[in-house]
C-alpha cells in the first residue's frame, strides 16, 4: 500500500508539467504567498498596535487609579485604596493591581480570581510598561502637589496568541475564499488556454505520429494561439509541398536513371555487333566500311550523351564561364542549324529558318548560345513525327534577340508545362520514342539562357498540336564590324584548315585512333606516347596544335604543358587538355598550367577538328 | 528639624499598617496636626487671603505648637501661620480654625455668633458637624478618622475636592 503510494508520487515527480497543473499551482502559489505575506505584515502591524493600545489604556487606568489612590495615601486609608482597586473587577483584562507606598511595600491590592498574587514589594520596573510573555506590567507614579506619594501597578493580559489565533482563523478563511475564486477563474482560464493547447498538442500529435500526416491546427481563440497555429499551418503546408516536390523530383531521378541506362545500353548492341562482324575473316570491304560507320556513329552518340550530362550539371550550377564576345545573329543561327541538320534531315522535317534581322550582334558566349538554339532545333526534329514541320524565327525586339523555334509535334500537355525546363524531365509518351534522350536538353537550354541573362519560354496547345519555345536574350545591337571576328567554329573557311597536331596519350590505340581521324581531314600529325616523347617530337615538329592527355605515367598533362609554354615552338601553339574529368576545378587548373582548351574524355573528333580550324583560320586571319 | 518631623510623620502615613501609628509611636495629636494640613490643600476658598494663611487654633492643648512644626509650605500661595486664640472673635479673618475637644460646651454657640464666611471649621469633638462644623475628627479602630458636612462647607462658601470626600468616614449633606 504504501510502496504503492511511494511509486504514484515518484512517477508523478518525473512526469513533465502539464500546462493545466502549472497554472494552477501559480495561482495557489501567488495567491497563497500574498495572502500569507500580507497577513504577516499586517499581523505585525496589529500586535504592535494592540501592544500599544493595551499600554495606553493600563496607562490612563493607572493615572485614574493613581489620582484616586492620592487622598487615601494621603490620609492613609488603605480601604479607600482597595475600594478603588476592585474596580478594577470590571475590566476583565487586568490580572491584578497594586498601589505600594514609597517605601516600596504593598499597601493595597486588587487580584483577581486564579492570578497569582501581588509581589510584597514594589517590582522593579521604572513608570511605563513592559511585556513578559503574555503578560503586561504597567507602573505609574503616584504624585500630588510634587510630591511622590506611592506608585501603581498594574498587571494585565496581553493575549497576543489569541489575536494570532483570530488573525489566523481569518487568513485562513479568506484565503480560502479567494481560492475558490481563482481556481474557479482558474478553470475558465483553462477552458480558454489549455483546451485549445490540448486538441492544439493532439494535433501535433497525429500528425508527428502518422496516424493523420493531414490534420491542420484548429482555429484558436487566442490571438497569440492564433498566430502559433497559423505558423503551424503554413510550415506543415509547405514542408508537405517540399515534400511533394522532393518526391516528384526523386520519381525523376528515378526516371531519368532508368532512361540513361536504356540510352546508354542503346549504342552499345550496334557497337557489339559491328566489333563481332570486324573480327570476322573474309569480310568485305564494303561490309567492313560499314561496320566501322555503325560503331563509329554510336560512339559519338554515347560521347555526345555523356557530354551533355556533364555539360547540364555544370550549367545548371551556375560553374561554366561564359566568353563572351561579339557574335552576328546570323552566324550562330547558321551554326546551330548545321548541327541540327543531321536530326532534322533524318526524320525528313521541312526546316524554314525565318531571319530577317541582318547586321545585328549579340555579346554572348558562340559556343553555347548555338548549343541552346540547336537543342531547341534538335528537340523540335526528335519530338515531331517524320515528314513534320519545323519554324525558326529570329526578331529583334526593344533590344531583346527572340529565336522562336515551333514545331507541328506531339505538343506538351499542360500539366507537363511547369516542370518542361527541370532537370530530368521529358515528355512521358515520349519515353517510347525512338530518339530517347535523357530528358536534360531543356534543362541545359534554360540554363545556359539564365547564364546569358535570357529567357526560355515554352507554350503548346496540347497534345498532338505542336509546340512553340521562345528565347529571349537581351543585347540585341547593330553589327559593329559585320566581316570582322571569328563568328562561330563552323564558320572557318575550308581552305585554311590544314596544320600540323602533336597527339600525346600513354593510350597509343586513343592516340592513333584520334591521329587517324585528325589525318582523315588532311591535317599532318604525330603522336607520341609520353610526355617526354612528346616534348621531344614537338621541338623537331614545330605543331600548330598538341592534343595532351594529362594523366600519363612519366610527366602529367599539366607539367608538359608547362614546359611547353617555355620552348619557342610552343609558346603560340593551341594547347588541348584531354582528361577524364570535366569539373571546374580540373578546368582552372589547366587553363592555370598554360591549356587554351580542356576537353573530356572520349574527345569528339568533330569537335577538336571544328577546334584546330578555329584556331588555324585566326591565327591566319591576323 | 521640621522636615525630619514630616519625614516621619509621612512614614507613618503611607506605612501599610495604619495600627503602626495608632499603636502610639506618634501621637493622636501629631496625626490631628498632619491632617489639617492636608485638608487644606482639598479646600478651595472663594478668596485668597490678604496676607497670611492663618490657622487659628482654640485649644488648651499644645496643637498649634503641633501644626507650625509640620509647616513645609505655603498654601494657597502664602506663608502658613498658625495663632493660638482664646475667643472665637480672635479667629476672624483666619482660613482655618481648629476647635479642640475641650471646649465642647462652647461650640454650638460659638459659631453662631460667628460670621462663617471664609472660614473653614474643623472640630475634634463627637458630633461637631451637628454643632456646625464642615469637618470634624474621629477616631475609629484606634485610627484618625474625619467627617465632612457640606451643607457647613457650602455655608462657609467653601467648595471640598471629591476626593477628600472619598476618604472621609462619612459625608454630611
Amino acid at each position: 500500500m504504501m510502496r504503492q503510494l511511494v511509486q504514484r508520487l515518484r512517477s508523478r515527480i518525473g512526469r513533465p508539467y502539464s500546462l493545466r497543473g502549472k497554472l494552477t499551482r501559480l495561482i495557489v502559489v501567488t495567491i497563497g504567498g500574498t495572502l500569507l505575506t500580507m497577513t504577516a505584515a499586517l499581523l505585525y502591524r496589529d500586535l504592535a498596535q494592540y501592544r500599544h493600545s493595551l499600554a495606553a489604556d493600563l496607562a490612563i487606568d493607572a493615572d485614574i487609579m493613581a489620582l484616586l489612590a492620592a487622598p487615601a495615601l494621603d490620609f492613609d486609608i488603605p480601604e479607600t485604596a482597595q475600594r478603588n482597586l476592585s474596580s478594577f473587577r470590571r475590566k476583565t483584562a487586568v490580572l491584578a493591581a497594586g498601589i505600594y507606598s514609597t517605601d516600596g511595600k504593598l499597601y493595597a491590592s486588587y487580584v483577581r480570581e486564579g492570578a497569582d498574587p501581588l509581589p510584597a514589594m514594589r517590582p522593579a520596573m521604572g513608570p511605563g510598561a513592559r511585556v513578559t510573555g503574555d503578560v503586561m506590567h504597567v507602573v505609574r507614579s503616584i504624585i500630588r502637589e510634587e510630591e511622590l506619594l506611592g506608585t501603581v501597578y498594574l498587571r494585565a493580559t496581553y493575549d497576543y496568541r489569541g489575536h494570532i489565533r483570530a488573525y489566523l482563523g481569518i487568513l485562513a478563511l479568506i484565503m480560502l475564499l479567494s481560492m475558490g475564486v481563482a481556481l474557479a477563474l482558474a478553470a475558465r482560464l483553462r477552458r480558454r488556454i489549455t483546451v485549445p493547447v490540448e486538441a492544439f498538442a493532439a494535433v501535433a500529435d497525429d500528425i508527428v505520429s502518422g496516424r493523420n500526416p493531414d490534420r491542420r491546427a484548429p482555429p484558436m481563440p487566442l490571438q497569440e494561439f492564433a498566430s502559433i497555429a497559423s505558423a503551424f499551418n503554413s510550415v506543415l503546408d509547405e514542408s508537405e509541398q517540399r515534400m511533394q516536390s522532393l518526391r516528384e523530383a526523386d520519381r525523376r531521378k528515378d526516371d531519368f536513371l532508368a532512361t540513361l541506362a536504356h540510352e546508354l545500353r542503346n549504342p552499345l548492341a550496334p557497337i557489339r555487333h559491328a566489333a563481332r562482324l570486324l573480327q570476322m575473316s573474309g569480310l568485305e570491304e564494303s561490309q567492313a566500311q560499314a561496320a566501322r560507320d555503325i560503331i563509329s556513329r554510336q560512339v559519338a552518340r554515347m560521347a555526345l550523351l555523356l557530354d551533355d550530362l556533364l555539360e547540364v550539371s555544370r550549367v545548371t550550377l551556375g560553374r561554366v564561364e561564359l566568353r563572351r564576345e561579339r557574335v552576328s545573329i546570323a552566324s550562330l543561327v547558321r551554326v546551330a542549324v548545321e548541327t541540327s541538320k543531321p536530326a532534322i534531315e533524318q526524320k525528313r522535317h521541312e526546316l524554314a529558318v525565318d531571319l530577317p534581322v541582318t547586321g545585328m550582334e549579340l555579346e554572348v558566349d558562340p559556343l553555347r548560345m548555338s548549343q541552346a538554339l540547336s537543342n531547341l532545333l534538335t528537340n523540335a526534329a526528335k519530338y515531331t513525327d517524320p515528314g513534320g514541320r519545323i519554324a525558326l524565327k529570329v526578331r529583334c525586339e526593344e533590344g531583346e534577340a527572340v529565336f522562336t523555334v515551333q514545331d507541328s509535334g506531339i505538343g506538351i500537355s499542360a500539366a507537363a508545362l511547369p516542370t518542361l525546363f527541370e532537370m530530368f524531365s521529358q515528355v512521358e509518351s515520349a519515353i517510347d520514342r525512338s530518339e530517347g534522350g535523357l530528358g536534360i536538353g531543356l534543362a541545359l537550354v534554360k540554363g545556359l539562357v539564365r547564364l546569358h541573362g535570357g529567357t526560355v519560354h515554352a507554350a503548346s496547345e496540347g497534345p498532338g498540336k505542336g509546340s512553340t519555345f521562345t528565347l529571349r536574350i537581351p543585347g540585341c545591337r547593330p553589327e559593329a564590324s559585320p566581316e570582322l571576328g571569328p563568328g562561330g567554329q563552323g564558320l572557318a573557311p575550308q581552305g585554311e584548315r590544314r596544320g600540323r597536331i602533336l597527339v600525346v596519350d600513354d593510350n597509343t590505340d586513343a592516340a592513333s585512333s584520334l591521329a587517324m581521324v585528325l589525318r582523315s581531314a588532311g591535317h599532318t600529325v604525330l603522336t607520341a606516347g609520353g610526355g617526354e616523347e612528346g616534348l621531344a617530337l614537338g621541338a623537331s615538329m614545330h605543331p600548330d596544335v598538341v592534343l595532351l592527355d594529362i594523366g600519363m605515367p612519366d610527366l602529367n598533362g599539366y607539367d608538359v604543358a608547362r614546359r611547353m609554354r617555355f620552348t619557342d615552338w610552343g609558346r603560340n601553339c593551341m594547347l588541348v587538355a584531354l582528361t577524364g574529368w570535366g569539373q571546374k576545378e580540373d578546368v582552372e587548373r589547366a587553363h592555370g598550367a598554360g591549356f587554351d582548351f580542356h576537353m573530356t574524355k572520349p574527345a569528339d573528333p568533330e569537335r577538336i577538328e571544328r577546334l584546330v580550324a578555329e584556331f588555324l583560320g585566326s591565327r591566319r586571319s591576323t | 528639624l521640621q522636615l525630619s518631623i514630616r519625614m516621619l510623620a509621612a512614614v507613618c502615613l503611607f506605612s501599610a499598617s495604619g495600627a503602626y501609628c495608632a499603636d502610639g509611636a506618634y501621637p493622636e495629636p501629631s496625626v490631628k496636626a498632619a491632617f489639617l494640613l492636608r485638608i487644606a490643600e482639598y479646600v478651595q476658598w472663594p478668596a485668597p487671603p490678604a496676607g497670611d494663611f492663618v490657622i487659628a487654633v482654640l485649644d488648651r492643648g499644645d496643637m498649634a505648637d503641633r501644626v507650625q512644626a509640620l509647616v513645609t509650605r505655603p498654601l494657597l500661595g502664602r506663608p502658613v501661620r498658625v495663632r493660638r486664640v482664646r475667643t472665637i472673635q480672635e479667629a476672624i479673618g483666619a482660613q482655618m480654625l481648629y476647635v479642640g475637644n475641650d471646649r465642647r460646651r462652647d461650640l454650638r454657640t460659638l459659631l453662631r455668633s460667628m460670621p462663617a464666611r471664609g472660614l473653614l471649621v474643623v472640630s475634634d469633638q463627637d458630633d461637631g458637624l451637628a454643632a456646625g462644623s464642615a469637618i470634624n475628627f474621629l477616631l475609629a479602630d484606634g485610627r484618625v478618622r474625619f467627617e465632612v458636612s457640606l451643607d457647613a462647607a457650602r455655608r462657609a462658601g467653601l467648595s471640598i475636592n471629591a476626593d477628600l470626600l472619598s476618604v472621609a468616614t462619612r459625608v454630611a449633606q
